[in-house]
């Protein structure tokens, strides 16, 4: 067997890597798995990625993709067209992930199992997340001190979600 | 010290790699030179802005490298060979070697924190720090959903990825390694190992980490990997012991030959070394020999093709092996030359 990644020398590293169950292989020689970065070996991810894409959830609107590609899925920003996304596996830009939307979240959803990030946030941006996370960890205090029956804390905590409630819709209305 | 130091005769490594965009910037797919430029000059100008109690960084272009330099950064796993396939890329790395920042490979960051050991926690912590310092400058891509807007949606959310570097010989060798790879899976973790000949890995070295990003908090997931790193050390100390008690002879017979070969051989491949190397370290920590683990590690990186030939200023050919062989002698401590 010959190397995948020169085709010129034998093979003599095989790698497999099992990724949520879907085994994937590797055959390289020694000079190409040196290189390739020896414990960080990249498998070929816009296959995987396409594989995911190709999965059966959402073939109606798969196929009403594919028939209407070229005039209306294609990036404002970046001038990605969906089949080249598809194809690679790989964003133009951030505008894609709106361009995209409807059709990568159930990709994504499988990919991850969640499609709504809850880590880190950036410090300029996201303000809505974080108003919405603030939101809803009053809420949670709200909810206690009620069972508590300790109504002027529940007080202090409605007039917060109040407030934040109201900031929300003044941004969305901006947004809008 | 740290308790996670007493890992370190199984965990090699921990690694963090945070994947970031800018926001006003086409991502790698649809770049073009000049904002490929203007993201190395934004990275270096946030670096620039740092606190001076900071240790500081190095700017390395690939343009400005050799095949043999290129190769020697992904073998110290401070770039990656995609990134040194980019002429206009560079990477910022840090004086200690610890953490290197790439621009311009998949992402247009990459920030990365290694450190020796089982210290996961503390390399998130310190590849954290510096995202806020590059933040400090730079506008991210970001979503209110999908969180850090990445080049391929494997990575998006958190942006990601821990891993360890983990030496499970006692488990390849008890033929456990396809069953562990099963079983974690199911729980969004993936172990990459390099086989060789006989379906065994190349110096039973694995790299664990996580593969979900997004839907995850970092906290979250940096727990979830580590205890499962636990249990499987747990696991192959388990078995280390039982081989042990078991098939002593056996193992000794095994890691004295793997010596003997080391302590005499004149010309050895990066493969048969690894393999042998494996063993030495094996056998190291069940005190069958005396060596120093963290000098057995140094042995594993500089024994690579990239490294060994810039240490001996000599070029990639067959006779490397040689030198390769006089290398681990010295190392060894017996130079019989």
């Amino acid at each position: 067997m010959l190397c995948q990644n020169c085709n010129q020398k034998p093979a003599s590293i095989h790698i497999t890597q099992i990724t949520n169950g879907e085994k994937k292989e590797m055959h390289l020689c020694e000079q190409c798995s040196v290189l390739q970065d020896t414990y960080n070996i990249s498998f070929n991810f816009p296959s995987f990625i396409a594989n995911f894409l190709d999965l059966g959830d959402y073939s109606q609107q798969s196929s009403e993709i594919n028939e209407n590609t070229n005039n209306l899925y294609v990036c404002p920003a970046c001038g990605m067209d969906y089949d080249t996304f598809k194809k690679y596996g790989k964003f133009g830009c951030r505008v894609c992930y709106h361009t995209f939307r409807s059709h990568i979240n159930p990709m994504i959803k499988k990919l991850h199992g969640k499609d709504q990030h809850i880590g880190k946030l950036v410090k300029h941006g996201g303000e809505n997340l974080r108003l919405e996370r603030e939101l809803a960890e009053l809420n949670a205090k709200l909810t206690k001190a009620v069972e508590l029956e300790e109504y002027e804390d529940a007080a202090i905590y409605r007039d917060k979600i109040k407030a934040i409630k109201k900031t929300i819709e003044e941004q969305n209305s901006i947004n809008s | 010290m740290s308790t996670d130091y007493k890992e370190k005769d199984i965990v090699i490594s921990s690694r963090v790699r945070l994947a970031r965009n800018i926001k006003d910037l086409p991502f790698a797919a649809m770049i073009q030179e000049e904002d490929s430029k203007k993201a190395i000059k934004l990275v270096e100008g946030a670096l620039n802005n740092q606190d001076q109690s900071m240790p500081s960084f190095n700017k390395v272009e690939v343009k400005d490298l050799n095949t043999n330099e290129k190769r020697m950064l992904v073998e110290k796993h401070l770039a990656s060979k995609e990134w040194s396939k980019n002429d206009e890329a560079a990477v910022f790395i840090r004086k200690d070697e610890n953490v290197s920042i790439m621009v311009n490979e998949e992402d247009h960051i990459r920030i990365q924190c290694i450190l020796d050991s089982f210290q996961l926690r503390r390399a998130f912590d310190i590849a954290n720090e510096i995202d806020d310092i590059l933040e400090e400058k730079i506008r991210y891509a970001f979503d209110d959903k999908y969180g850090y807007l990445t080049a391929c949606p494997s990575n998006v959310g958190t942006g990601m990825r821990a891993s360890v570097m983990i030496h499970l010989p006692s488990l390849t060798l008890g033929n456990q390694m396809n069953d562990l790879i099963q079983t974690l899976a199911r729980f969004g973790i993936t172990i990459r190992g390099i086989y060789g000949e006989g379906s065994q890995s190349l110096g039973d070295l694995y790299q664990i980490s996580n593969q979900i990003t997004l839907g995850l908090n970092e906290e979250t997931i940096i727990r979830n990997l580590h205890s499962v790193i636990k249990e499987i050390i747990k696991r192959e100390r388990n078995v280390r012991n039982e081989m042990l008690i078991n098939n002593r002879i056996y193992l000794e017979d095994k890691v004295f030959r793997a010596l003997g070969i080391l302590e005499n051989a004149r010309t050895i491949t990066v493969e048969e070394s690894m393999k042998l190397i494996s063993l030495i370290r094996l056998g190291t920590d069940l005190e069958i020999i005396e060596q120093d683990i963290s000098e057995i590690n140094r042995l594993i990186l500089s024994i690579q093709p990239g490294i060994l030939s810039h240490t001996y200023g000599i070029p990639i050919t067959n006779k490397l092996d040689n030198t390769r062989a006089e290398h681990i002698r010295k190392i060894l401590g017996k130079n019989n030359t």
